[in-house]
């Protein structure tokens, strides 16, 4: 018995340390980069520390264009999927569609294939149109690769809402639209911020449409720490990188907050 | 003219006949309850009124208007959902308001309106509570107020207290009598509960596989039920099979005529209206009672009654009836069921 419940401590703890370092190592590799002037293996802490990496970040321009860029791909993805995704899930929520299958599958397109190939393909489409080196390129081509994340979530969150909540409301007089927006999206609101989230840092991170369908002219915060990183100025990649993490932070403690204080409460009963 | 009429109303979910040529009608003020078990098809009536089902057959009328195909959300009937359905992210005086914002009421009046509801319903004060936030009886008045304050040609009521502890459920029952009577609305109130129904309704349809199987007061129901299905689903009974021939049952000092051409037949006995007194005892007892002769087998004590097993001569099962008396197990007793209190099919 004792021996057993040794074994079954020591699982526990290897499997904590494991998932602390998998999840929270790279993220102090990161910032103990970002300060390093000279790191060499196998110093568990960089020799020599500096902040020059940091000014030399916001003294190029470079690097907040492209911030900027990124934050603004991905408002505007989170936008248009949402309001492609919010008809389309409450069909599939609500009604039963022959042509259900088909469409989820048509949606599963871009993410069910290797994202390489589907987004070279895409690139050279785009390049044709003159959707290459734009932003709405990206817009565009992380908008359909990121519906089948928000179809999936706000999907499932109309599922969740019994429909004698809309039924009572069209008893007592009100329209499929008035019961709509008076009923389900209100208390499909949480669903509809978690899909946000997701479709927001999806876009945020996401490099490989970003690279090639954006290149020659434009730049993604992912795609700048790319070229970074691969000039081995792992310092810049870093700086970079820690960047990135603020906006998603805010973007998800903001949501967190709202979502707390109007819903949450009132979604007890 | 009747206030809601069906007629001939149809409704096939494959082969299941949720409705099979359902007729009724509510004449002024009344309450019709629909009785019958689950399946019978009772919530596919009350939901195709409400416009929430789509018939197959059949026309509904409204104060002599056709509203088959209108939609639900013109059809002026009140429902109230058996979960209540009240909309979580409102507080209780924005649910009731709903609909009258809906009938572009203005503000004032609105207001008046609801906090008449809230007094006539006894929700003082709990006017800014979320529904989270309500006790289930303090739920189930919410939804009724939001159903009555639209002022509704018809009230629609889903198993209306099914959600409610038992007792509480016996207190409601009164008040919600008291309550439509005083409102004037003519109800239509669906339930399973034939106990519920037999006590507050002016009538009462008896629903199974979606047939209407009897309608008529609760005393006609309950005196004269017209099948075994009937009999058996209202009231508390004991049935016991006998064997009938030639058309002809006998069971005690009672001989009876059936029509059908069965082998058995069932006796339905009211449990509770059961006399039961010592087999010795010589006790008056009028043309047409049911007079059985039986042993005492075992019994229960039910507070202000006992459940007895009995063993009655030439019959094969046992019968269960209650009596206040107290009597000991392996007694032979007389039991005396008066007329209308026991029913052979």
């Amino acid at each position: 018995m004792k021996r057993f419940s040794i074994w079954k401590l020591t699982l526990k703890v290897v499997v904590i340390i494991l998932i602390l370092t998998l999840m929270v190592g790279p993220l102090v590799g990161i910032v103990l980069w970002s300060f390093a002037r000279r790191w060499y293996w196998p110093s568990p802490i960089p020799q020599e520390f500096t902040l020059r990496f940091w000014h030399d970040v916001f003294a190029q321009g470079r690097v907040l264009d492209s911030l900027i860029l990124s934050v603004t791909v991905a408002l505007i993805t989170v936008a248009l999927s949402l309001a492609l995704s919010l008809p389309a899930a409450y069909g599939f929520a609500r009604y039963k569609l022959p042509i259900e299958r088909i469409l989820l599958i048509l949606f599963l397109m871009p993410q069910a294939f290797p994202q390489l190939p589907v987004f070279i393909n895409l690139a050279s489409i785009f390049g044709r149109i003159g959707l290459k080196g734009n932003m709405w390129g990206i817009i565009l081509a992380h908008t359909m690769a990121s519906l089948v994340f928000s179809l999936w979530i706000i999907t499932a969150t109309f599922k969740a809402i019994p429909v004698e909540l809309e039924q009572a409301a069209q008893n007592l007089g009100a329209s499929r639209l008035k019961v709509f927006w008076t009923i389900t999206f209100p208390l499909a609101v949480p669903g509809l911020i978690a899909g946000s989230i997701f479709v927001f840092l999806w876009s945020m991170g996401e490099f490989t449409a970003a690279f090639f369908i954006g290149a020659p002219f434009i730049q993604t915060a992912p795609v700048l720490m790319y070229t970074a990183s691969m000039g081995y100025n792992m310092q810049i990649a870093s700086v970079i990188s820690i960047i990135l993490i603020i906006p998603s932070l805010l973007f998800m403690i903001l949501i967190e907050r709202y979502l707390k204080a109007e819903y949450i409460s009132g979604l007890g009963g | 003219m009747a206030v809601l009429e069906g007629v001939n109303l149809k409704k096939y979910y494959g082969k299941v006949h949720a409705l099979d040529d359902v007729s009724f009608a509510i004449e002024g003020n009344e309450l019709l309850a629909v009785i019958g078990p689950s399946g019978s098809g009772k919530t596919t009536l009350l939901r195709s009124i409400a416009g929430f089902v789509k018939l197959d057959g059949g026309r509904i009328f409204l104060h002599g208007e056709d509203i088959t195909d209108l939609a639900p959300e013109k059809r002026n009937v009140a429902m109230f959902f058996q979960n209540y359905a009240l909309w979580p992210h409102m507080t209780v005086f924005e649910n009731i308001a709903y609909g009258l914002k809906l009938r572009k009421i203005d503000k004032k009046t609105i207001k008046e309106k609801v906090e008449w509801a809230l007094e006539f319903l006894g929700l003082e004060g709990l006017a800014d509570r979320k529904p989270s936030q309500l006790s289930g009886g303090q739920q189930q008045r919410v939804a009724l107020a939001r159903a009555i304050v639209v002022e509704p040609k018809v009230l629609l009521l889903d198993e209306p207290l099914s959600n409610l502890d038992a007792k509480i459920r016996l207190r409601i029952r009164f008040e919600l009598k008291a309550l439509q009577q005083k409102l004037g609305i003519p109800t239509l109130y669906v339930t399973h509960d034939q106990e519920e129904a037999l006590s507050i309704a002016d009538r009462v349809i008896v629903m199974h596989e979606g047939k209407i199987l009897q309608s008529g007061t609760p005393e006609e129901i309950y005196r004269n039920p017209r099948n075994l299905f009937v009999a058996d689903f209202v009231g508390m009974n004991t049935i016991v099979k006998v064997p009938a021939e030639n058309g002809l049952v006998k069971v005690g000092n009672i001989t009876k005529r059936i029509e059908n051409e069965q082998k058995t037949a069932s006796v339905v006995i009211r449990a509770d209206e059961v006399n039961i007194v010592d087999a010795t005892a010589d006790v008056s007892t009028k043309e047409g009672d049911l007079v059985l002769i039986g042993v005492i087998k075992d019994r229960l004590y039910l507070g202000s009654k006992y459940r007895y097993e009995v063993e009655v001569e030439d019959i094969n099962e046992p019968l269960f009836v209650n009596h206040e008396v107290d009597v000991a197990p392996g007694k032979k007793v007389k039991m005396i069921v008066p007329e209308g209190s026991y029913f052979i099919f």
